[in-house]
C-alpha cells in the first residue's frame, strides 16, 4: 500500500498514512508528499488520491441528500377529544311523586275496572320516568294516575247508589204488585 | 298549613284506621250472600263476567268471621292482594319506606306495578274461564 505524508490543519507533519486513512481527514488542498513526488503538491494533483477524494465527497453529499429525504414526515399528535366530564343526571326539581299504586289496586277492586287499570298503568310511568330523569314527565305522570282515582272512586260511588235505587225501586214495586195481588 | 311529615303519617295513620274499622264493622254485619239490596257488580250484571273485584264484599265478610277458607273461595286474589296493600300502605304512607328503601324500590315501583298490571288481567280472564 503506497504510503503519504501530509500536512495537517496545524501545520504538522503526519505520516506514513496509508490511503484509507487520509479519507474524510484530509481534502483535495491538503499538501501532501509521497515516494512519487519530488516536492509537497495539493492532494488534488495526486490523482489516485483526487479520485478517492471526490468519491468520498461525492458519497458524503449523496449520503447527506438521502438523510435529509428519509426523515419521517412531520406527524400531528393522535387525535384526542377535548375531556368530557361523566354524565350526571340533572338533580330532581322536588320530591319524588306518589305513583298511587296502592290506591289503584285497592281501586280494581272497585266499580270502574278501566280507570283501576289506566291508574296502575300511569303508576308504572311515573317510576319510569323518574328513574330516567324525566322529572316533568313523572309529576305529570303522577297527576294523572291521582285524577283517574278521584274519578273511579266517583263512578264506584255512583254506581253504587244507583244499584241501591235501582233494587229500592225493584222491591217498592215487587211490594205494590203483591199488594196489588192482594186485593 | 304546611304539615311536616310525622304529622303527615300520623294522619294517614288515622285514615288508614278508619276507613279498615269501617270496612271491618261493615263486613262483620252485612252478609250480601242473600240480599238483595247490597250493591251488586254492575258489570256482572249486564255482562255475566266476573270482573277481578266480584266476590270482595262476601269474601271480607267470611274474613272477619274468621272463616279464611271461604274468604279465600269468594275472591282468590284478595290472598296475596290484601298482604300486599297492606305492607305497601306502610311502606308509602306510614314511613316504611325511610326504614326499608330496598323493600319499598321492589315492592312499589314500576316493576312491581308491571307486574300487577298482568296478574289483574290474567286473572280477569282466567276467572271467567274456570269461572271461579
Amino acid at each position: 500500500m503506497k504510503e503519504y505524508f501530509y500536512i495537517d490543519v496545524n501545520g504538522n507533519q503526519v505520516g506514513p498514512r496509508q490511503l484509507s486513512d487520509l479519507i474524510g481527514v484530509i481534502n483535495l488542498d491538503t499538501m501532501v508528499w509521497t515516494t512519487d513526488l519530488t516536492d509537497w503538491v495539493p492532494a488534488r494533483n495526486v490523482a489516485e488520491l483526487a479520485d478517492a477524494l471526490n468519491a468520498y465527497q461525492t458519497q458524503q453529499n449523496a449520503n447527506q441528500q438521502q438523510q435529509m429525504n428519509q426523515q419521517p414526515p412531520y406527524q400531528q399528535p393522535p387525535y384526542q377529544p377535548p375531556y368530557q366530564p361523566p354524565y350526571q343526571r340533572r338533580p330532581a326539581p322536588g320530591p319524588k311523586p306518589d305513583n298511587y299504586l296502592v290506591l289503584s289496586i285497592i281501586s280494581v277492586f272497585f266499580c270502574c275496572l278501566p280507570l283501576s287499570i289506566a291508574a296502575i298503568i300511569y303508576a308504572i310511568k311515573v317510576d319510569e320516568h323518574w328513574s330516567k330523569g324525566e322529572y316533568e314527565s313523572a309529576y305529570d305522570a303522577s297527576g294523572k294516575a291521582k285524577k283517574l282515582l278521584i274519578w273511579s272512586a266517583i263512578a264506584t260511588a255512583a254506581l253504587t247508589i244507583l244499584c241501591i235505587v235501582f233494587y229500592i225501586f225493584v222491591f217498592v214495586l215487587a211490594i205494590g204488585t203483591a199488594g196489588l195481588a192482594a186485593l | 298549613m304546611p304539615l311536616n311529615v310525622k304529622q303527615k303519617r300520623y294522619i294517614y295513620a288515622a285514615i288508614t284506621f278508619v276507613v279498615v274499622a269501617a270496612i271491618a264493622i261493615y263486613s262483620y254485619f252485612v252478609d250480601t250472600r242473600g240480599a238483595a239490596l247490597a250493591p251488586k257488580c254492575p258489570l256482572f250484571l249486564t255482562t255475566g263476567y266476573k270482573c277481578p273485584g266480584c266476590g270482595t264484599q262476601r269474601a271480607l265478610h267470611e274474613l272477619v268471621h274468621g272463616n279464611f277458607v271461604e274468604f279465600a273461595i269468594y275472591n282468590p286474589i284478595l290472598v296475596i292482594a290484601i298482604p300486599y296493600i297492606v305492607i305497601l300502605v306502610y311502606l308509602q304512607y306510614l314511613g316504611g319506606a325511610d326504614r326499608f328503601p330496598k323493600a319499598n324500590k321492589i315492592l312499589a315501583g314500576s316493576r312491581a306495578a308491571l307486574a300487577w298490571f298482568f296478574v289483574i288481567i290474567a286473572y280477569w280472564i282466567i276467572r271467567n274461564v274456570l269461572n271461579f
